[in-house]
């Protein structure tokens, strides 16, 4: 089933180019790798996606509905690059924090909340302080937020710029359940390359627009992609093959 | 006990209860303006209101009947000024407030009859409050609180994070107009209670309070409401027994409170 679908996507920032006749379409159970040069438009698409930003030229759809019209935003989970930059000062604890990515409070609700800190092993966190946890911690707890509506698609903007090399093996672990186990597709900008290849199934490159959107395992064949790429498809291609 | 006698006192039960009902409202506004760093927007639109309750004095009107739909437009226009200009919020709010003041001094230069009243409005006279004004600003209070009640978690929710909270679709500009529209009210109840000079310490000084303390939203609500309550009424009965100004000696008792959080906080972490 189709759940995103842009068609020449163009956005301008003050007369700067920054996507240009964008396309593309994701399905049900896909993960894509958005990647890309700094300023390629990475961040401004899913914003665009989002509503967030406005004054785009182009269609985009979300789960068969033009932007404009969708409402259904239970169905989409979205953890923001700058997690780590809310007020320090907010005084709220880890479950205040996921439950407001609830569309209603009540007690059906509550429950949800727990389970999706359950299901990333934070339970034990749940009444501390939000400024209180690690960045690691802090970006679970986000992604707990993300998922607590059982999203059906969910969008990460750099999601591993915060973690360890032990929280990043833990949260893509994370992901990849989430993404085989209840088939929500997900679509994650990372310069992390090495963890793009290792869990990702597709490759979105975009450099302003898009450059090459199909499946790592054709990335890695294509001599096309060799010849334009070179270190960084050899890089995400042997972690992929690993 | 003779010391309590003044309790019996139709004016002092008067000053209780708008002065409780005003400080409640202003309190759990308080704590979503300080965390939206939107602190002076009671300042702002006080100041406008001075300018409003000119006009309503040089007009022949009741001048809280002109200030509060010019402090509810006032409001709108911070929010526009600050979208649409890409302005700071406090830029956009020293502008209007700027503007206000201006306005009122203009307009009492004119009449030059009034200022007497004007200033009563400066600083507030919460013990002259008629039953007229307690049975608003109870009913106002009451009605703005159930409001608030009643869109806790969005408001919780953008107050954390508009983007995020859009995302999981809060109707944010809608969100944030009404909220402007419940402070602006606030405001103008307040003003009755301690003047448009200090109007801002109700707003402020029991929300920083409470979040020293806090470990959540709805604890921060919490405390600010009994620090507000207790502010007012400790206030109140102070201010007729040593015969302080009313308003003045409510915000000295929060600045006193928020000593005290503050400290408490300082202590525990050293």
């Amino acid at each position: 089933m189709e759940i995103v679908s842009v068609k020449n996507l163009t956005f301008a920032y003050q007369a700067n180019p920054v996507l240009e006749r964008v396309s593309f379409t994701v399905s049900s159970g896909d993960f894509i790798a958005l990647a890309g040069p700094n300023g390629a438009g990475k961040t401004t698409l899913v914003r665009l996606l989002l509503g967030l930003n406005q004054g785009a030229q182009g269609e985009i759809s979300l789960f068969g509905k033009p932007l404009a019209k969708f409402s259904a935003w239970s169905k989409i989970g979205y953890l923001p690059q700058r997690v780590n930059k809310f007020n320090p000062l907010f005084p709220a604890t880890v479950i205040e924090v996921v439950g407001l990515g609830l569309k209603k409070r009540g007690s059906k609700n509550k429950e949800a909340a727990n389970k999706a800190l359950d299901f990333l092993g934070i339970t034990s966190l749940r009444d501390r302080p939000l400024t209180s946890l690690s960045g690691g911690q802090q970006q679970k707890v986000f992604l707990a937020r993300a998922l607590v509506n059982k999203p059906e698609l969910l969008i990460l903007d750099e999601p591993s710029t915060a973690l360890d090399p032990e929280s990043r093996h833990s949260f893509f672990s994370a992901l990849k359940k989430i993404n085989q186990e209840q088939g929500v597709a997900i679509i994650m900008i990372t310069h992390d390359s090495a963890s793009a290849g290792s869990y990702a199934k597709k490759l979105l490159y975009l450099d302003k627009t898009v450059i090459f959107y199909d499946s790592f395992k054709i990335f890695c064949q294509s001599e096309e992609m060799s010849a334009r790429f070179g270190g960084f498809q050899h890089l995400i291609c042997h972690q992929h093959q690993g | 006990m003779e010391i309590l006698d003044f309790l019996n006192y139709g004016f002092i039960q008067r000053a209780y209860l708008a002065g409780a009902a005003v400080a409640s409202l202003s309190a759990v506004l308080g704590v979503i303006l300080v965390l939206r760093q939107l602190s002076l927007i009671g300042d702002g639109l006080s100041h406008v209101s001075f300018g409003a309750l000119a006009l309503g004095l040089f007009l022949g009107v009741f001048p809280l009947y002109v200030a509060l739909p010019v402090a509810i437009l006032a409001s709108y226009f911070i929010m526009v000024l600050k979208e649409k200009t890409k302005l700071y919020g406090d830029a956009a709010i020293a502008i209007v407030s700027a503007v206000g003041v201006a306005v009122g001094v203009i307009l009492a230069s004119l009449a030059q009859g009034f200022n007497v009243n004007l200033f009563s409005y400066l600083f507030g006279n919460i013990l002259a409050i008629s039953l007229t004004e307690v049975l608003i600003s109870v009913f106002v209070s009451f009605s703005v609180i159930i409001i608030i009640a009643y869109l806790y978690h969005d408001i919780l929710a953008a107050t954390f994070d508009e983007e995020l909270a859009q995302v999981s679709g809060v109707k944010v500009k809608r969100l944030n107009f009404i909220l402007a529209s419940l402070t602006a009210i606030s405001v103008v109840l307040a003003i009755k209670v301690v003047g448009v000079m200090l109007v801002s310490a109700l707003l402020v000084i029991p929300a920083v309070s409470a979040l020293q303390l806090a470990k959540s939203f709805k604890n921060a609500l919490i405390w600010a409401l009994i620090f507000a309550v207790f502010s007012v009424l400790v206030g109140v009965s102070l201010s007729f027994i040593t015969d302080l100004p009313a308003g003045a000696t409510i915000v000295m008792i929060n600045f006193f409170i928020f000593l005290t959080s503050w400290l408490r906080k300082y202590l525990k972490k050293a």
